[in-house]
């Protein structure tokens, strides 16, 4: 009489730490499984930092206060008349510095004076006025215009004062009358 | 291609005189010393290609060193992650609402499991067919529960995390954009500034940096979560277990920490010349290669430039699947860990019954 209710409830008890095992184990097997379905690559983090750190290096590679960053403040902004001279300029592109453009070059071209130059290709045409422009810095002697070092001079206001035709003139969308404003 | 700087003059000829100018002869015409820099792009060409070719020919170009030249050069990282936090905190409210799905999804994994339990132990416990059928009914609805819960943590990872990944992205474009486009011409001279290398890298880093903030976070969250909410059903349901599984985690986590140890880092070349420059160079002067008909050369420079990345990812294919090799042995090696002390604990539940039995007979 009394002996099946105890045995019943031992078999439900028994049955109980069954399902708990089984629960337990099964929440184990989907929960791990779970982590290898989510495809998570655990290298891609880092992988992100990385190209961050080489793009931050990239970028930061100009001081805040360069004068020679295009939106710099720095540097006077005379009236400009024109009048152009390099004085003993020497220069070589600082990628390959051991080829000299120039030796002591000097150059007067008067306010309101057309000139041409011409010679063989590569002797330095258009290096000057890549020296005029501020593309670049001589290495020895001095850039000027209306007597100022071009150094001296804010590089915004400088090339706003020089109307430049490159080489290969490019277009940007929209009218001639839009490509005309953006110079 | 080097003429003699003598040889060389630049002459400034007067081609119009403004009318305050008397005498054309007065402009100053200046001797420049020059030596020419960039002989004409035609001649240049073809010198310095046919010496490539020829070099190609003879074998003397290799492009790239064998194992020496590639060296693991890592990025230094420190202080990268707070910068990037302050670029992602305005899209704070995605990542949160991404970071909060992510833990949803997984969490589910868990609440299926602990469903499961309940079917698999209704069959033992329930003998009455209609309790049976109410109880089904309720589980189902359990189910459908978790059906919307993992809707819902989906549809908030997806999106918290796919925007803010990408904004992160896009800002990190413009921002470097932005500062390139301030160099001096002279920074741009440079062969590692060529047009090719900074396109690929503004292109390919700015995406590879979403993997900090976006879904691939995301994923790491949601291992993280579908673990910890795993342990924690198996401790409420059987300690033992747990804590055997816990035993188990450095194993799981072990493997994932190789992954990501030797992963992601970049090969560095001697090679002067990397892909992205040799491709840009190519389309640039397309005309030259056609014309001199380069096609299979520089195909074949392409072909070598780019043997040191192969070599790269070739290792890190070999350790990517050490790595997920290690993981499935941690996963099945928990599983039978777990199970040899489940079954353990069930023949002593068994055994201790029959003891008891025995004894209340007796």
């Amino acid at each position: 009489m009394y002996l099946p209710v105890v045995c019943d409830n031992i078999m439900n008890l028994i049955s109980q730490l069954i399902i708990d095992l089984l629960s337990s184990f099964i929440s184990i097997m989907f929960s791990t499984f779970g982590a290898g379905q989510s495809g998570a690559d655990f290298s891609a983090k880092k992988e992100g930092l990385e190209a961050a750190a080489r793009l931050f290096a990239l970028s930061d590679g100009m001081a805040e206060d360069d004068e020679d960053d295009p939106l710099s403040e720095q540097g006077n902004k005379p009236e400009i008349k024109g009048k152009v001279q390099f004085k003993n300029v020497s220069f070589a592109y600082p990628s390959r510095p051991d080829t000299k453009i120039y030796r002591h070059f000097t150059l007067d071209i008067d306010s309101r004076q057309s000139v041409a130059f011409t010679g063989r290709s590569g002797c330095g045409k258009s290096t000057a006025l890549q020296l005029l422009l501020r593309f670049y810095r001589a290495n020895s002697g001095s850039v000027e215009v209306d007597s100022k070092d071009v150094t001296d001079i804010n590089i915004g206001w400088l090339r706003d004062n020089i109307g430049y035709v490159g080489q290969m003139p490019v277009l940007f969308a929209g009218s001639i009358l839009d490509n005309i404003k953006v110079s | 291609m080097t003429a003699d700087a003598a040889d060389v003059t630049a002459k400034a000829i007067p081609i119009h005189n403004s009318d305050s100018l008397k005498n054309s002869d007065s402009v100053t015409v200046p001797t420049a010393n020059a030596v020419p820099i960039e002989a004409d792009l035609g001649v240049a060409k073809k010198e310095e290609q046919a010496a490539q070719v020829e070099d190609v020919e003879k074998g003397d170009i290799e492009v790239v060193d064998d194992s020496e030249s590639i060296e693991d050069v890592a990025p230094d990282i420190t202080g990268v992650s707070k910068r990037l936090q302050q670029y992602s905190q305005a899209d704070i409210l995605y990542a949160i609402t991404g970071y909060a799905g992510s833990i949803i999804v997984g969490a589910l994994p868990s609440g299926e499991a602990v469903l499961f339990g309940m079917i698999t132990g209704n069959f033992f416990t329930i003998k009455d067919a209609q309790e049976m059928r109410d109880t089904n009914y309720a589980l189902s609805m359990w189910f459908f529960l978790l059906a919307g819960l993992s809707f819902i943590g989906n549809v908030c990872m997806g999106i918290g995390l796919g925007v803010s990944g990408s904004r992160l992205t896009r800002r990190m474009r413009v921002l470097v954009f932005d500062k390139l486009m301030r160099n001096s011409m002279g920074w741009f001279d440079f062969p590692e500034h060529s047009t090719g290398e900074l396109t690929t890298s503004l292109e390919e880093d700015s995406e590879t940096v979403a993997n900090v903030t976006g879904l691939s976070q995301g994923q790491r969250i949601q291992v993280f979560s579908c673990l910890a909410a795993g342990l924690i059903v198996a401790l409420i349901y059987s300690w033992q277990i747990g804590l055997t599984a816990i035993a188990c985690v450095p194993l799981i986590i072990g493997s994932s920490i190789i992954q990501a140890k030797y992963a992601s880092r970049e090969p560095s070349t001697d090679s002067l010349i990397k892909p992205a420059t040799l491709l840009e160079r190519s389309f640039a002067d397309i005309v030259v290669l056609q014309a001199y008909g380069l096609q299979t050369d520089v195909s074949a420079k392409y072909s070598a430039t780019l043997a040191p990345d192969i070599k790269y990812k070739k290792k890190q294919a070999g350790y990517s699947g050490l790595a997920f090799g290690l993981s499935q042995f941690a996963v099945f090696g928990t599983f039978s860990v777990v199970f040899y002390v489940g079954i353990k604990m069930m023949l002593s539940g068994k055994l201790a019954f029959t003891d008891f039995f025995v004894a209340l007979l007796s």
